[in-house]
């Protein structure tokens, strides 16, 4: 993991949080990093490319039973994210009426984005504990092993 | 200069990966549209959230503590109990 990913993980951990805690960013806040969100999610993703392309190549070979999982894992927090994102700008209040642009607030929509937040928690979670080592190495890697060394 | 058709090529490649990533969001949100369907009036929700999400000190830490215990916890029991690694 190089210290650019890291610090994005970092950085897209802080976001998510902020965005389930509505209550404390007040929602037009919530709302504008909702939006930012998937540039951060982009970047994550295209930090991650290598171990993505590698899996997706990996998905029918014998013995990658984990991988499979993994990546099955991912795609399912991909989609969760994904209509979390589309179900807030469908009833967005404040960011979407700056541009001009006309909503409704759907109760449907407004169903599916809260939700489908319970579920995009637990399998963060599960994302978060899969790559949980590598996190952990990148933090002594490059901040631990840093902040000791300058002592 | 010489580091220039090396820049370039990584833009590229940066790019059709961006756009490859940014088809399988617009195919997920477009299926996703499709099996809700466009905002309703008749199905329209009337409460005024901006006012039921003014932020509080209180209430935002409370949420935010929570929302960090809860994803906490899950991180913890996918590792403890449920053997979660790669």
């Amino acid at each position: 993991m190089s210290r650019l990913a890291l610090v994005v993980d970092v950085v897209l951990l802080a976001v998510v949080l902020s965005l389930f805690s509505p209550r404390a960013t007040g929602l037009p806040l919530h709302e504008w990093i909702g939006l930012g969100l998937f540039g951060i999610i982009l970047v994550h993703l295209l930090l991650s490319w290598a171990w993505i392309a590698t899996s997706t190549r990996r998905i029918f070979a014998p013995g990658h039973r984990r991988t499979r999982i993994n990546l099955a894992l991912n795609w399912l927090l991909f989609v969760l994210v994904l209509v979390e994102v589309v179900s807030g700008v469908m009833i967005s209040r404040v960011a979407l009426p700056a541009f001009g642009v006309a909503t409704v607030e759907d109760g449907t929509w407004r169903a599916l984005h809260n939700q489908t937040l319970n579920w995009t928690l637990l399998v963060l979670g599960v994302h978060i504990a899969m790559n949980w080592q590598a996190l952990i190495r990148g933090v002594q890697r490059y901040f631990w092993s840093g902040a000791r060394a300058s002592e | 200069m010489s580091e220039r058709p090396g820049f370039l090529a990584w833009l590229a490649r940066t790019a059709a990966r961006a756009i490859v990533i940014i088809l399988a969001a617009g195919a997920v949100a477009g299926v996703v549209y499709l099996l809700v369907g466009a905002p309703e009036a008749a199905r329209e929700y009337r409460q005024d959230e901006v006012a039921r999400f003014a932020p509080t000190l209180a209430h935002g830490l409370g949420q935010l503590a929570g929302e960090a215990f809860l994803l906490a916890l899950v991180v913890y029991a996918s590792r403890r109990w449920c053997k979660v690694r790669l």
